[in-house]
């Protein structure tokens, strides 16, 4: 009973891409495009460009592990010193009237300028490489973790405070023990859109100053007429993107159950 | 000792809620302090705990001053929802003020664990807050108080969002807390039964801005029990007179108004009840009081209201107020609240008078 209503469930939720990837494939076989190659060409692309390594390496080659570990390391160093940054600079701001005041109108402009218009001026200032990559994410994410924290740690119920205050928790361990977890739900919503922001970011700025990483690659196939390898990097970012928001989700529910489990019953 | 004089707040906005307070708590007094909803009881609790500085009036705890949050006082609010942290274990919540007590981390969790086991919540410890029932919720927040070993206790309406069984049990538990720890407790509430019930001695405020309207002892036996104590005459006398007191009607004879404290500075008349003697307003009110009669004790509140209106054009000032105040807090308090007033009102001309008459010489405090 349980494995037929767990199989009813994961039918439910996989019969769209599945017909998506039938239909493709019949489609593009038939009209044989070269622009647009059928799933069966694009996964061997894909298997023959970073998948077709040796066991003792989980399969990766070597291309894999140096475009991925590449990629990914970037991704990680920005997104992560941005989450820092946004939690640190968000909280002070949130609870500070005055830092609010004083930073909140440039916090809005440069919030405003869209980051992929700053990666010429990075490059210039910190030449094509991992610094200006790193930083081009970092300055892109940070927006969406600062705001949500600023927000989150500013709508911190009073009451909450209050308690904290009369058990005489002190100033510092407030913010620990009672503001950040309070703002979490909202801190964390923050962190996930920035992971996707990350991921776009990410690609940008391999396609723009990169020889290294998949978006380095998808241009590269792109520039040599490789419609499957281009179509493998492509594919390739979506499940990527499919996966950090999956990982990111189970990390959440588990940090975050008493939220859901608050929540679930109030309502 | 807790020691209050002169206590005035005003809010940024010039609304006056606290107006020239006097009080005095001993040590190991369980003090229950009613009067009509925003009369200015939570204004009065936050300036006890230090959580907003009065306008004017001094407040001292144990001979010290009071600025900012004493050191050796706990509070329950009246949500616990709110007030206990959802992402914390119910024994985290209960051991996180005693950081500050100096315990090292299991002296905590052994000193939560005892809280919890004395509000009878001994299995509680790993579930989180809102995997509780409300009334397990709010003794949650009791133990938080209790492992916090305060010299006082104030509650604010602690057992208003919960049903009445669990209710009367919660009563139980800080009566028995109160025995047993020995601590100072201060009870805010708005229901008249409850603050006989539980209080050594019962504080009624006026209308805002709150002064001390009257205040009277309880004369009830130390140990209480829901069924026998509320069926004593000498609960059901001072029930009574509490309850004429919260609506600004009649007294009986014996506790002593506190009305003569008022401040130097009296304020206009339209803007808040004048303060004239306590028993010229307390002779004025008795009027509407009398003349309830059973037939109109189906709806009590309105009848006597309109009754006030219409026959005193004297007493508009402040028993008209103060009857507005009754019935507002009457509407606010539902229907559990109309019933059992109804319960008192009925029964009142006849036997609950006749018993107050007996015995309001005996165990007459003044």
């Amino acid at each position: 009973m349980r494995t037929l209503r767990l199989g009813r469930g994961l039918a439910e939720r996989i019969w769209l891409v599945a017909a998506a990837v039938i239909a493709w494939q019949v489609v593009t076989s038939t009209v044989e495009e070269t622009y647009f190659p059928p799933p069966t060409k694009i996964i061997s692309a894909l298997h023959k460009l970073w998948f077709s390594g040796p066991a003792s390496k989980l399969f990766l080659t070597d291309k894999a592990v140096d475009d991925f570990s590449s990629s990914l390391t970037h991704l990680f160093i920005g997104w992560a010193a941005a989450g820092a940054a946004g939690v640190v600079l968000g909280a002070a701001i949130g609870r500070s009237r005055v830092l609010h005041d004083l930073l909140d109108p440039t916090l809005q402009f440069l919030r405003a300028v869209p980051p992929p218009t700053l990666l010429p001026f990075f490059i210039v200032v910190f030449q094509i490489g991992a610094t200006m990559q790193i930083v081009t994410i970092a300055f892109g994410v940070v927006w969406p973790v600062l705001l949500n924290t600023s927000d989150g740690v500013r709508t911190v119920d009073p009451l909450q405070l209050e308690t904290a205050k009369v058990f005489g928790v002190s100033r510092f361990r407030r913010l620990l023990v009672v503001i950040l977890p309070a703002a979490a739900p909202k801190i964390f919503a923050g962190l996930r859109v920035a992971l996707s922001f990350a991921l776009i970011l990410m690609v940008i700025s391999e396609i723009v100053g990169s020889t290294s990483g998949i978006g380095a690659e998808l241009l590269n196939a792109q520039r040599t007429f490789e419609m499957p390898a281009m179509w493998a990097g492509i594919v390739m970012l979506g499940v990527l993107g499919l996966l950090f928001n999956g990982l990111f989700m189970l990390l959440e529910r588990r940090l975050l159950s008493w939220h859901a489990g608050a929540r679930r019953l109030t309502s | 000792m807790l020691q209050i004089t002169g206590l005035t707040h005003s809010y940024a906005d010039g609304h006056t809620a606290i107006d020239g307070l006097d009080l005095t708590v001993p040590d190991g007094e369980l003090l229950s302090i009613v009067g009509p909803s925003g009369c200015g009881k939570s204004t009065l609790l936050r300036c006890i705990a230090g959580l907003i500085a009065p306008t004017a009036g001094t407040l001292t705890l144990n001979g010290a001053p009071i600025s900012g949050v004493p050191d050796d006082l706990a509070v329950v609010f009246q949500d616990y929802s709110r007030s206990l942290f959802p992402w914390l274990t119910v024994r985290d919540n209960v051991a996180l003020p005693l950081r500050r007590r100096g315990m090292g981390r299991g002296e905590r969790r052994a000193a939560a664990q005892e809280a919890l086991e004395s509000v009878g919540l001994p299995d509680a410890g790993r579930k989180y807050p809102w995997q509780l029932s409300g009334g397990m919720q709010q003794r949650v927040s009791i133990a938080r108080a209790l492992a916090y070993k305060p010299s006082l206790l104030l509650m604010d309406e602690p057992f208003g969002s919960v049903d009445a069984q669990t209710r009367e049990d919660l009563e139980d538990l800080v009566l028995g807390v109160h025995r047993t720890g020995k601590m100072t407790i201060l009870l805010v509430t708005h229901d008249i039964d409850e603050s006989v019930y539980v209080g050594d001695r019962v504080v009624v405020l006026n209308r805002s801005p709150a002064r001390v309207h009257a205040d009277i002892a309880v004369g009830l036996p130390a140990s209480r029990d829901q069924i026998e104590t509320r069926g004593l005459p000498e609960f059901v006398r001072l029930r009574a007179e509490v309850g004429r007191l919260v609506r600004g009607g009649a007294k009986v004879p014996g506790a002593a108004p506190a009305g003569e404290a008022a401040g130097p500075d009296e304020p206009d008349a339209d803007a808040a009840p004048a303060e004239g003697s306590g028993s010229e307003l307390l002779a004025k009110a008795a009027k509407p009081a009398k003349k309830k009669s059973p037939a109109k004790a189906d709806a009590p509140a309105k009848s006597e209201d309109a009754s006030a209106k219409d026959d005193e054009g004297t007493a508009k000032d402040e028993a008209a107020a103060l009857d507005e105040a009754a019935a507002k807090d009457e509407a606010a308090t539902k229907d559990e609240g109309a019933t059992k007033n109804e319960a008192v009102a009925k029964p009142g001309s006849g036997t609950a008078s006749k018993a107050a008459g007996k015995t309001a010489g005996k165990a007459d405090p003044a």
